[in-house]
């Protein structure tokens, strides 16, 4: 009986022994030195991409190991952080119609969080609108093209459909003399005197003939973008309903349904960031969601609770990781919440208590170097 | 750690509870397991496999090629350009670790210095003397086609090109287009034979009216073997119509009703035969507005194709995406044309 047992541990012995998070032999563990130093390497030349990818290969040759499941965190991290900046800076060109320049942004973004939804919505949305016809207008000493869109459709905020019908990727570059061809769009008013101004279609062709194509079935996008958008709210898909109201927008800025229903979107979408605490994105939602209506308290006073529970979020886990002993990972939670409100507690002064034990820390290492 | 299981398991063994010795048993069970998952035992083309979610490292026992790589750990060997390009720079030679993604890394193929484009080359007819412009010989046809299978080119069908344009899915690096227009029966006689020995996709567009009108169209026949060969078939339109010119003593109405047929019938009528849901366009004419666009998407096309040359990165409008079309006989041109990689403004 004894012997039957003693084969069983046997067995089981050899079933611990085959395990893969045993010590790994000589060229694993080659192999994973060599990535950990590629992750190094790659971290240090501010190539956070490459040295996730090889932090990431590290783990697959050991998931156990500390420096490289470290190593994954920190740039997953920073990858995330400096894709919300160039995010931010893109939405910003955008606004103030530097396309170009937005869209090196997006893209930036987009090669260190390739998962991005918002920019590839941006990047990959195609929002047609319909042109019946456009008039050539020479651009005037002091003339902006926000002030011909004002001039034309009555919104200066309108320049930028102008600055894409021409192909502009720069709103503000435009020079005195430079034709601009400002068109007509369904749906939106048109501020000219018809009379005196010679209109030009599409096509170069007759007038009537755009008209008559414009009539047809198939033209009536306001109302099947505004249907659609009201239709997937109701589905709970608020990101997509943005999406629709937003092209009823472009075209009618003033249409009442689209505006009510794009700031309940946001707000909905802001909760749902908000239950699952992702507070920095339930922000941004509540903020866009007061943009349509500001007289909304709920989504202020959620815009506040969600900053504060970012803050102390982020407050607390650095806390922790300072317990941890962990100084960078701590310093870069307490940034976090510095760089939304720098009085926070006491954030700022742990920041640079924190900075000083890790000089310290440095200093000491390199004194035992030396004295080795 | 060890050494402190192995011994519990000792004394339990010589208590003689055969019962708390099965449980151990049992409770081993799945510690191995979990480490089948990291590192795998089963006999593969390379040795030392590891494993995770996103990655497979191997190291090549042989001279394994990609493709016998990708048919063993991507279950298809057509997969090989996923290995190949996360491996550049390293041979495939004995000893060599080799990288297996099993992620999506960069559907856009944007990197920090700029982004993949994709070039959609555009042919018109062939012959074996050529007497016209716009017609390719089948020698300088074949030259190209080498060209294209010997430099790492990747010709790419359709299908994928469109799911590259919506970021659903990463397509190779140097990923290149074919397309023929007009459905002249030497694209049959022709092109089709060379893209065959080479093993190349194409798509073709074809004008519905002209389809087997006389000997030098192609028939529905033709176009049906070729699509069951593999190749794509689209539309051209319905015939060689400029769809934004108003023919003359046309009313609106029946300009309006002109375009409409060109682009909706023409679809119906190609899908119908084929028994296929075709959403490619390519427009007869070198140029298109902002209309003839909203018709296009309306009538359910999700590519349209003009002649404005260039190349296409993911971000690019696909009812106007750029072509080049390969008119003269000179390699050099052909050459560049390939464009795959948009350099950013300021990147090193």
């Amino acid at each position: 009986m004894a012997g039957k047992y003693r084969i069983l541990v046997i067995i089981l012995f050899m079933l611990f022994n085959g395990c893969a998070n045993l010590p790994l032999r000589g060229v694993d563990e080659y192999i994973l030195d060599e990535y950990l130093q590629q992750g190094k390497q790659s971290e240090a030349n501010d190539d956070q991409v490459s040295a996730l990818r090889f932090y990431k290969l590290a783990m697959t040759v050991k998931p156990s190991n500390q420096e490289a499941q470290e190593g994954c965190k920190r740039m997953e991290r920073a990858l995330h952080d400096s894709a919300e900046r160039h995010y931010r800076t893109g939405l910003k060109l955008n606004k103030e119609g530097q396309y170009g320049q937005a869209r090196q942004h997006f893209l930036m973004a987009l090669h260190l969080r390739p998962d991005h939804p918002e920019i590839i919505k941006i990047l990959t949305t195609r929002k047609r609108i319909r042109i019946k016809r456009y008039i050539l207008h020479p651009v005037k000493s002091g003339e902006s093209l926000s002030r011909i869109a004002e001039r034309y459709y009555g919104d200066q905020s309108k320049f930028s459909i102008i600055a894409q019908y021409n192909n502009l990727t720069d709103a503000t570059r435009i020079h005195v003399g430079q034709e601009i061809k400002v068109p007509e769009i369904e749906g939106l008013e048109f501020l000219i005197d018809k009379e005196n101004v010679e209109m030009v279609n599409p096509e170069g062709q007759g007038e009537e003939a755009v008209d008559t194509l414009l009539d047809t079935e198939l033209v009536d996008s306001i109302d099947d973008y505004r249907k659609q958008g009201i239709r997937l709210f109701q589905e709970n898909k608020y990101r997509e309903a943005i999406d629709e109201f937003n092209k009823v927008l472009a075209i009618a800025h003033n249409d009442g349904d689209s505006l009510e229903y794009i700031h309940k979107s946001h707000y909905e979408l802001a909760m749902d960031y908000f239950e699952n605490k992702d507070y920095y994105a339930a922000m941004d939602q509540f903020r866009a969601s007061i943009q349509y209506r500001d007289d909304c308290t709920a989504c202020v006073e959620y815009l506040q609770k969600s900053e504060e529970l970012y803050k102390e979020l982020h407050y607390k886990k650095g806390m922790q990781y300072y317990e941890d002993e962990q100084l960078v990972e701590a310093i870069k939670e307490w940034e976090l919440v510095t760089a939304l409100d720098p009085d926070y507690k006491k954030a700022g002064y742990h920041i640079d208590q924190a900075k000083v034990m890790l000089k310290k820390l440095e200093e000491l290492k390199k004194s035992q170097k030396e004295g080795e | 750690m060890k050494t402190m299981m192995h011994s519990t398991t000792y004394r339990i063994g010589f208590r003689g509870n055969r019962l708390a010795l099965f449980y151990l048993i049992m409770a081993a069970l799945p510690a191995l397991s979990s480490c089948v998952t990291h590192r795998s035992t089963q006999s593969s083309p390379g040795h030392l496999v590891f494993r995770s979610d996103e990655y497979i490292i191997c190291k090549l026992k042989n001279n394994e090629t990609p493709e016998a790589l990708a048919k063993w750990f991507l279950n298809n060997p057509e997969k090989s350009w996923i290995i190949e390009d996360a491996n550049e720079g390293t041979p495939f030679t004995k000893g060599e670790v080799i990288v297996i993604p099993l992620k999506q890394e960069n559907k856009g193929g944007v990197t920090a210095n700029g982004y993949q484009t994709v070039p959609v080359i555009g042919y018109n007819h062939f012959s074996k003397k050529c007497k016209q412009s716009s017609c390719i010989s089948d020698q300088v046809f074949d030259q190209q086609m080498k060209y294209l299978k010997d430099n790492g080119y990747r010709v790419i069908p359709m299908s994928e090109f469109l799911d590259f344009l919506y970021y659903r899915s990463a397509i190779p690096k140097r990923s290149v287009v074919i397309t023929i227009d007009g459905g002249h029966r030497s694209a049959y006689d022709i092109a089709y034979p060379i893209l065959k020995k080479y093993g190349l996709p194409a798509t073709f567009f074809v004008y519905t009216d002209s389809i087997g009108i006389n000997e030098t169209a192609l028939t529905w026949d033709q176009l049906k073997q070729l699509k069951a060969d593999g190749f794509e078939v689209g539309s051209f339109a319905f015939s060689n119509r400029d769809l934004k010119v108003k023919k003359e003593k046309e009313d609106d109405q029946a300009y309006t009703a002109g375009i409409k047929r060109e682009l909706l019938l023409s679809k119906q009528i190609i899908d119908k035969e084929l028994s296929q849901d075709i959403p490619y366009l390519a427009f007869p004419s070198d140029e298109y507005n902002q209309n003839l666009l909203n018709i296009c998407d309306q009538a359910g096309y999700k590519m349209a194709f003009t002649m404005q040359p260039g190349s296409n990165p993911f971000f690019s409008d696909p009812l106007s995406l750029k072509r080049n079309m390969i008119l003269k006989e000179d390699m050099e041109n052909f050459i560049a044309q390939l464009k795959t990689f948009h350099k950013s403004v300021g990147s090193q």
